[in-house]
């Protein structure tokens, strides 16, 4: 895929999911926003969630807010490609395009979705608690792991829908799950015991940690889970792409 | 230049592919084979043209699309050398359905491999060449097959392929648009563009192609120039139809029709054909040598018979008729015995499906003494052209001369 064709297409990917609607792209950022909105009413309003330690009223909401948008980030990566092949097949029948490079319109349009709404969060923060300063820059490179994960298991994801569209229903309730286990609308501190080693123990709670830390703290998040992150994607990535390159006949028979 | 080497491709059917993952996780198979292409080499130089003709199911679609590359066959290689883009236009591929028109311009360009600038520099010309008009604003499926063919044979020929590959396409267009096309690849071929053209219209084939292969069962069974290719595809068509089920019923609902077969029945027709005197198909060139055959089997002695054919248009208007008495022969049929008479002729029929009707009678018409008149006994096809080009239904042979005219005539 040549770059391109990965900007027409990341293009489209934004203004065509919504297109005929009069908002348009617009959508692709008020869906995670409402639901940040939601939760922060829920949570910190009805419920009172405090920050232990932190006396905003503002704190949830930039808590929940900065677990929140790179999940949404995350999921709907690995989401939107369990039903890729079979949405590109006419460009797939049409030529040499190589299947590994169809992911990455997913995963450029998801990190553009993500870098929106991250600035409309840093616009609420800068005018509430403040900005995180330096940290900040670490989100670049937390972003980076996290999609190569993402990456990885949305190859994995697309490959296998062909052969089970069952696939789609059980990935969307599992990440239905995951979220959950991830501490995103809640604290670690609040987990039970028995839970606490499930919660920790899961790839995507590693990396909203690192988020937590930069948003919320306004430190530099630990290197090492950034690297435990990244080497899980790439070790994922090359399994999936060790298992295309077996099966990539087959997909396109079965396209 | 295109270098195709033992190519083979063999499809596994599975009930559903789920039947796929089964079989990798239970190491057991749960598919059954179909070979469609078994070790097919052919190489093309730039500026050749290569037709690919068979029956269906021969494999001409899978061996197109693993040459455009979107699937990957078991065995061989594909090479082009020299680099150069493979397009290939086939009906229903590569346009996004729910795009307007220009987008899928854009995208068809890209995928192909064009530059934003090259596909900026030429989108003009491609939504002029397409004719499509204020269409191309529309999504492509409110398009008519034949549009969304113009649009993607547009964005193809523009894309400046290496080697142009056509499945079936043409078939849609109408008579204009195939003329525009015919045209356009005509100067891809001056240019060095190879083009390799799948068609079911053996006219075309020897229109366009230099060279043509035969596929059948997915192995390449003749190879060579376009003429004796498609002879070889005729006779091998026949053969099938022998075969098939379907034309033996309506031969047994002709025979069923007895007003259509009538007479006294001294003598009988029992069987007729219109085939090609070298390959015996019933699909015949125009212009080709062919053979007018009835087999006669006679009850009662017809000393001084007249054996007549008339051949006639799917209208069933007359085209030629005559019989033995006319040409001035002598038949005389004898009690108990069996005749095969022959009538070795030149079609100069246009191209088209025709039926023969036959009689035997005495003296100049069957309207005195009629033993037997089959309407309809057997059909022929004439397609595609040998010698002359021509059009319509005869081919005459008009001489030509050019003088200057003295005097005033206008």
């Amino acid at each position: 895929m040549t770059p391109a064709l990965l900007v027409h297409l990341t293009r489209r990917d934004l203004t065509d999911r919504f297109s005929g609607s009069a908002l348009g792209g617009l959508w692709a950022f008020i869906q995670p926003l409402v639901m940040v909105f939601i939760f922060t009413v829920i949570f910190s309003q009805i419920m009172s969630a405090r920050i232990p330690g932190s006396g905003s009223p503002f704190a949830y909401g930039m808590y929940l807010m900065s677990g929140m948008l790179p999940w949404v980030a995350f999921s709907n990566t690995c989401l939107r490609c369990s039903n890729l092949f079979s949405e590109r097949k006419a460009m797939i029948q049409q030529g040499r395009i190589a299947l590994a490079s169809l992911p990455l319109v997913v995963v450029a349009s998801e990190c553009f979705t993500f870098f929106v709404t991250t600035t409309i969060m840093l616009v609420i923060m800068a005018s509430t608690d403040g900005l995180p300063g330096w940290p900040l820059v670490a989100v670049i490179p937390v972003l980076i792991a996290q999609q190569i994960l993402a990456y990885g298991l949305g190859l994995l994801l697309a490959t296998f829908t062909v052969f089970l569209a069952d696939l789609r229903e059980i990935a969307s309730i599992f990440f239905q799950l995951l979220f959950w286990f991830t501490p995103i609308v809640y604290f670690t501190s609040v987990v039970p015991a028995a839970v606490q080693p499930l919660v920790m123990a899961n790839p995507a709670s590693i990396f909203v940690e690192s988020y937590h830390a930069i948003y919320v703290t306004h430190t530099w998040p630990d290197l090492m889970p950034v690297l435990i992150t990244a080497g899980l994607g790439v070790a994922v990535t090359a399994f999936a792409l060790w298992v295309l390159r077996r099966l990539e006949r087959d997909v396109r028979d079965f396209l | 230049m295109i270098s195709v080497q033992g190519i083979s491709k063999r499809f596994r059917l599975y009930r559903s592919p789920a039947d796929r993952l089964k079989e990798i996780l239970l190491r057991r198979p749960f598919h059954t084979d179909f070979q469609a292409l078994d070790d097919v080499s052919f190489e093309l130089s730039p500026g050749q043209s290569l037709g690919v003709i068979g029956p269906n199911g021969a494999g001409k679609s899978t061996l197109l699309r693993i040459l455009a590359g979107a699937l990957l066959p078991d065995r061989g290689t594909v090479r082009a050398t020299g680099g150069g883009r493979i397009c290939l236009l086939s009906i229903g591929i590569g346009m996004d359905p729910n795009e307007s028109g220009l987008r899928n311009i854009d995208l068809s360009g890209l995928v192909l491999g064009m530059t934003p600038a090259e596909i900026a520099a030429k989108r003009q010309a491609i939504i002029d060449f397409t004719e499509l008009g204020d269409f191309i604003h529309e999504p492509v499926r409110s398009y008519s097959s034949g549009m969304a063919l113009r649009l993607g044979f547009a964005v193809a020929i523009h894309a400046d392929p290496a080697c142009f590959i056509i499945d079936e396409a043409m078939a849609v267009g109408d008579a204009h648009f195939q003329q525009k096309c015919l045209h356009r690849i005509r100067a891809f071929r001056a240019n060095g563009g190879s083009l390799i053209l799948v068609s079911h219209d053996l006219n075309s084939i020897k229109l366009l192609t230099d060279r043509a292969l035969m596929l059948h069962r997915g192995k390449v069974v003749e190879q060579g120039d376009p003429e004796t290719v498609t002879a070889a595809y005729n006779l091998l068509i026949a053969r099938l139809a022998e075969g098939d089920p379907r034309i033996q019923l309506e031969q047994r609902e002709v025979q069923r029709h007895r007003s259509k077969s009538y007479g006294d029945f001294a003598a009988r027709i029992t069987r007729a054909a219109v085939v090609d005197a070298q390959t015996g198909a019933s699909v015949i060139s125009a212009g080709s040598q062919a053979r007018i055959d009835l087999d006669v089997a006679v009850d009662r002695a017809i000393p001084g018979a007249t054996i007549g054919i008339l051949i006639r248009d799917r209208f069933g208007q007359d085209i030629f008729g005559t019989n033995t008495h006319h040409l001035g022969r002598q038949v005389d049929l004898e009690a108990g015995k069996s005749y095969r008479a022959s009538f070795p002729v030149r079609l100069d029929l246009g191209v088209g499906m025709y039926t023969l009707t036959v009689a035997i009678h005495t003296a100049d018409t069957h309207l005195t003494d009629c033993h037997h008149w089959f309407d309809n006994i057997a059909g022929f096809e004439i397609a595609g052209t040998t010698g002359t080009y021509f059009i319509g239904l005869v081919r005459l042979a008009p001489d030509f001369t050019l003088t200057e005219s003295t005097g005033s005539t206008a």
